[in-house]
């Protein structure tokens, strides 16, 4: 049964994705379908719960068959097509890339260890324990979004929290999952698939595993996908979401955008938190639109992203009617025992030092140094060949790492520690820690797609296919 | 016309992108297998690196054999507490961005299997310490067994309240000082583990009245949590570790140890 729910979401997804758009590469169809459709079944939970209806197999199943039927039915999904995408990915032996056929063993070994170990042990975390496993379990025995333990204040921390993650995990309870991280390890493979080919699409595929590897091994997001934590899950739709809308800008193909805004509209549908992305998002299109005077993509955009943070935001104060004192503390002013903390773990984690019990390069490896020591290249370069030419539409995307930076920081800054009842030392040690996985995919890209990396890119493709 | 077309496309064939790299010849096998030799040779150096760091759990599993063994080890000790002070504090800047690479690969890539099969003769064998290795399949619950310390408790209550009860738990002031009871005292964490029946926090009744009204069991834990019960138990019969109705029961099946 479980099985069958993974491919109703699979499908599901897949039929969304061919509505938006007829053509797909492989890992695209397979990730986006993946985040789409277990998108929407979170959706599809919630709706049920707002019209009281109890959550079964049986409604889950009619639901995604009514969709997809429809979807297929209105938008006639291409099987031609897809049958040629998958005949194309067997690759005949004289186009054969075996250096990055090479790069995918290693990338399929680290794989298959980590869902072993994944799918081996229950989630025996502290926040998937007290919260988001406690959360999709009971959700699944009791049919409801708004379980019985709001009543006494049982429901843990992410009670409060959109219901994407927690309700994934309800899914695949519903269809009789023992424990639920079987979704842990999709996401990861939606994470990678997507990456490498947002990667591909600019620098071959040589280039494009090599970092799908150094993304895939970054130590801490590794640990995390084999934990029923939502970091990892969030990074997903973030890196999706970012890359789909770098592509429509620089690529102007409007499936993209599509794919977007709808990738970052599950970004707060899976964390409330992670809206400093989409502000970040909104404001890039604005600037893109002011160019290109489509401001109807902006408006388009917002309506995605802003629909179901509101949604949950009177879900939470209607329905679920828990008193909530106010997250942040907008009377701290500067403080500057706080900034110093704050500054110290960011200082930590970007230039892979210690301070106090984290370190950065065991943390995240070369992944924040290359970055920089890309960006510093490029920015060398920008004398010899002018900036334009040199960061291109690449502006766009480093002004988004910058200003969803400043105000994820900011969100932190803000936190009442009080009514976090955690120091803003321990927050940064770890809630911010985790938060630095939204920015990987993004840092990583950019550093695969640089100008000075395609240079290194082309020349060392040329030299392997000897051209 | 045709001809000029053609040429046009050949051209524009010749003008593809750098990077979309077909029509690759046979002589560039040599060129894949030398950079596939060259980026194995830059993992090997790059593993290597830390390659001291695989001594640990040795040495980490024999530090704590030789504390719980009798008999004088301290020399032994000492020199496994230097060797693992100098493999920890071996970190110098390029050496500690490959740390973590080193035990992704070496623990988990390398190591998992090796983890799961001990791992599953464990809990196996706790199966089997409870009479309840039959059938031979794991669950869910034989694995959190073995992985939550705590969970003997969690069974302790499981089996012995009935779905609607209220458990009031020990005061984390008094157990959070050792990790042996980590969370134990934390309703949040309890309530995964006894669903349906709910829990509250010692010390914390004020905050939820509703549901300390309905208290119908206090678990014991070191022997703390006596003073909550509505009856007394004598001395010599308090046991550290049990579950106690909160009002004096009728007959003695209630209590559980």
């Amino acid at each position: 049964m479980l099985l069958v729910g993974i491919l109703l979401c699979y499908l599901l997804g897949c039929s969304v994705l061919f509505a938006i758009g007829k053509k797909y590469t492989l890992p695209e169809i397979i990730g986006f379908s993946f985040l789409i459709g277990i998108g929407i079944e979170s959706v599809f939970l919630f709706v049920l719960d707002v019209v009281q209806m109890h959550y079964s197999t049986t409604i889950l199943i009619g639901l995604n068959l009514l969709c997809i039927v429809a979807l297929t039915y209105k938008y006639s999904v291409n099987v031609q097509y897809l049958k040629d995408r998958l005949s194309a990915f067997v690759p005949k032996p004289n186009t054969i890339n075996y250096v990055a056929l090479f790069l995918f063993c290693i990338i399929a070994y680290l794989f298959y260890a980590i869902m072993l170990k994944n799918l081996f042990w229950p989630p025996a975390e502290g926040d998937s324990i007290t919260s988001f496993d406690k959360l999709g379990r009971i959700m699944a025995i009791e049919g409801k979004l708004k379980i019985s333990l709001f009543q006494y204040n049982l429901q843990g921390a992410a009670g409060i929290y959109p219901p994407l993650f927690h309700g994934s995990f309800a899914y695949v309870y519903i269809f009789g999952a023992e424990t639920p991280k079987i979704i842990i390890t999709l996401f990861f493979l939606s994470l990678l698939l997507l990456f490498y080919q947002f990667v591909k699409s600019y620098v071959g595929a040589t280039a494009a595993m090599l970092f799908t590897l150094i993304l895939m091994a970054t130590p801490e997001l590794y640990a995390h996908a084999a934990l029923a934590l939502g970091n990892m899950p969030t990074a997903a739709y973030i890196c999706a979401g970012v890359l789909s809308i770098y592509t429509w800008m620089d690529k102007g193909d409007k499936k993209y955008f599509w794919l977007g805004a709808i990738m970052m509209g599950f970004t707060v549908w899976i964390r409330s938190d992670a809206i400093a992305f989409v502000a970040a998002s909104l404001f890039i299109v604005f600037l893109y639109t002011l160019k290109s005077k489509d401001f109807k993509r902006l408006l388009l955009l917002g309506a995605f992203t802003i629909i179901p943070f509101i949604g949950w935001l009177l879900y939470v104060k209607l329905k679920i009617e828990m008193p909530q004192a106010s997250r942040f503390n907008f009377a701290i002013g500067y403080s500057a025992e706080r900034m110093s903390t704050m500054l110290g773990y960011i200082k930590a984690y970007l230039c892979a030092v210690s301070y106090r019990e984290v370190h950065g390069g065991q943390l995240f490896g070369i992944v924040f140094i290359s970055f920089f020591t890309a960006l510093l290249i490029n920015i060398g370069l920008t004398f010899k060949n002018g900036a334009k030419s040199i960061f291109g539409n690449h502006s766009f995307l480093l002004l988004f790492i910058a200003v969803s930076f400043a105000l994820y920081f900011t969100e932190f800054y803000l936190i009442n520690e009080d009514v976090q009842a955690a120091t803003i030392a321990s927050l940064m040690a770890s809630s911010f820690k985790r938060g630095m996985f939204y920015f990987i995919p993004l840092v990583l890209f950019y550093t695969a797609t640089c100008y000075s990396s395609k240079v290194v890119f082309d020349k060392l493709e040329k030299y392997r296919t000897a051209s | 016309m045709a001809k000029e077309k053609r040429h046009q496309h050949q051209d524009k064939a010749q003008k593809k992108p750098t990077h979309t790299f077909e029509g690759f010849t046979s002589g560039s096998f040599f060129r894949n297998a030398v950079i596939i030799f060259v980026l194995s040779l830059v993992f090997i150096i790059m593993y290597n690196l830390n390659g001291n760091r695989a001594e640990l759990p040795d040495l980490h599993n024999e530090l704590s054999d030789l504390k719980e063994r009798p008999g004088d080890h301290s020399q032994r000790m000492s020199e496994i507490a230097h060797r693992l002070h100098d493999i920890e504090t071996d970190t110098g800047f390029v050496k500690s961005l490959f740390v973590g690479y080193f035990d992704d690969i070496h623990f988990v890539a390398f190591g998992i299997q090796e983890q799961l099969d001990n791992a599953t003769s464990e809990i196996k064998k706790l199966k089997a310490q409870f009479g309840n290795d039959n059938d031979g399949y794991i669950t869910r619950e034989d694995k959190l067994r073995f992985k939550v310390h705590t969970y003997l408790l969690m069974d302790l209550i499981n089996s012995n309240c009935p779905p609607n009860s209220v458990i009031l738990l020990p005061p984390a002031d008094s157990l959070a000082s050792s990790s042996k009871w980590n969370f134990v005292y934390d309703p949040m964490w309890v309530e995964y583990f006894i669903y349906p029946r709910l829990c509250i926090a010692s010390g914390r009744e004020a905050e939820n009245p509703e549901l300390a009204k309905r208290i119908t069991h206090v678990l014991i834990v070191k022997g703390i949590g006596y003073d909550k019960l509505r009856y007394d138990v004598p001395a010599d019969k308090r046991e550290p570790l049990c579950l106690l109705p909160i009002n004096k029961p009728k007959d003695n099946t209630q209590t559980s140890n």
